[in-house]
């Protein structure tokens, strides 16, 4: 048996200059909302920006951005067209799902992502940012598979967090993956301890290279709207230079 | 319209089949469809037709076989077919419209968030067969 989707995800993928993969291997860590804040960075500097929604499970890009989750997707020749929402371009699971719940078993799953990698059109992009669920499961082994990018690690600034995303890292290593940045994600407006994250990170992640994301009030308030919100400029910019 | 996505994918796997086993013509291409992704019969071999035409591949003769979609309940081992639920399903997820574009047209693996197992109702089923589109296998005369 021929895997036709496997031909498809490169051409669909051909216009796609620069992918993101934004993850962490925990849960709750702001992966989500700092794909949203990225994306709006660089669509604020003018940059086409598409986010590929790959949290099958807890899909939430939608949803952070304001889109009415009761339409869903219309084919086109060729396969489907993402959404636009506040100009950048989202294709999601909620575009075909809805608010129903998605009990996927890991099989389904993987294949669930090649049929949304080789169908979707995203014609050209300057950026296309993906955001991972947790884990190291089916979705991130089928992406990394496919796609080649370059990655975005986040963290909170506590133990646990950081004890979970050092192995990420690590697995990310194996593959020899380019890491941009690893972030430090401040959402909990704790005094950060270089001690937990250098003891946590020295071993696979140089320390200077991590960047703090501070807590922003109301945060889901500005993503909504559309609007990057000014505390995360700075961050959002290094990491786009890096 | 899906119709078209899976001849593209379809047409494009063969050209680069050609490429890579240097064949001079692709003579045949034998497809498996699944019931469960609601293909259009007609429509794809159209679409194939023009498309092999489109990209170069010349007639290529298309074979198609029919699977029948079997599902098997993890929870309480309950086996059925897409035929034995196809109408109540499609109704479902199409309401009045007859063959809509639905999710499940487009993802066949989506069907576990539409369907439950008929005789317990979870959603946690396998799908033992005929769940997509297969390119089987491709004939064709070698370049030496
Ligand atoms: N820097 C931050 N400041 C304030 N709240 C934040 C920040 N980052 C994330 N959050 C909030 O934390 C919660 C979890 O973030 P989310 O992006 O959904 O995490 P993940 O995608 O990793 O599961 C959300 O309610 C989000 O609004
Ligand atoms: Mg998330
Ligand atoms: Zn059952």
């Amino acid at each position: 048996m021929i895997e036709f989707k496997d031909y498809m995800i490169s051409d669909r993928l051909g216009n796609v200059c620069k992918v993101l993969i934004v993850g962490s291997g925990k849960g709750g860590v702001g992966k989500s909302t700092l794909t949203v804040i990225l994306g709006l960075r660089l669509r604020d500097i003018g940059m086409k920006v598409g986010i590929l929604d790959i949290d099958l499970h807890g899909a939430s890009i939608p949803f952070i951005l304001g889109w009415n989750t009761n339409t869903t997707v219309k084919a086109v020749r060729g396969g489907f067209k993402p959404v636009e929402v506040h100009g950048i371009k989202i294709m999601s699971l909620r575009m075909f799902v809805g608010d129903r719940p998605t009990p996927l078993r890991g099989e389904r799953k993987s294949e669930v992502l090649k049929y949304m990698l080789s169908l979707t059109i995203w014609d050209s992009l300057d950026y296309l940012l993906v955001d991972l669920p947790p884990g190291m499961s089916d979705e991130l082994l089928t992406l990394v598979k496919y796609v080649k990018g370059e990655h975005v690690v986040i963290t909170l600034p506590t133990k646990t967090s950081v004890d979970v995303t050092t192995r990420y890292v690590k697995f990310l290593k194996s593959l020899n993956s380019n890491i941009l940045a690893v972030i430090v994600n401040n959402l909990m407006n704790v005094a950060i301890s270089d001690e937990v994250l250098i003891k946590g990170f020295q071993e696979d992640m140089p320390t200077s290279n991590y960047l703090v994301i501070p807590y922003i009030h109301d945060v889901e308030e500005y993503l909504l709207k559309g609007v990057t919100p000014k505390k995360a400029v700075d961050v959002i910019d290094k990491i786009i230079r890096a | 319209m899906h119709e078209y996505s899976i001849a593209e994918g379809i047409v494009l796997t063969i050209k680069k089949l050609r490429e890579v086993n240097n064949l001079n013509v692709v003579s045949e291409a034998v497809l498996s469809i699944g019931s469960l992704a609601q293909i259009d019969k007609d429509v794809l071999l159209e679409l194939l037709k023009i498309l092999s035409t489109e990209y170069g591949l010349g007639h290529v003769n298309f074979l198609v076989e029919d699977e029948e979609s079997m599902f098997k309940c993890n929870y309480c081992g309950f086996s059925w077919s897409w035929s034995q639920v196809k109408d109540r399903i499609m109704r479902e997820l199409c309401e009045d419209v007859k063959d809509c574009d639905n999710p499940v047209h487009f993802i066949p693996d989506l069907i576990n968030v539409f369907m439950g197992c008929p005789k317990c109702g979870s959603q946690d089923f396998k799908i033992l067969s005929g769940y997509d589109v297969k390119l089987i296998s491709v004939k064709g005369v070698r370049n030496d």
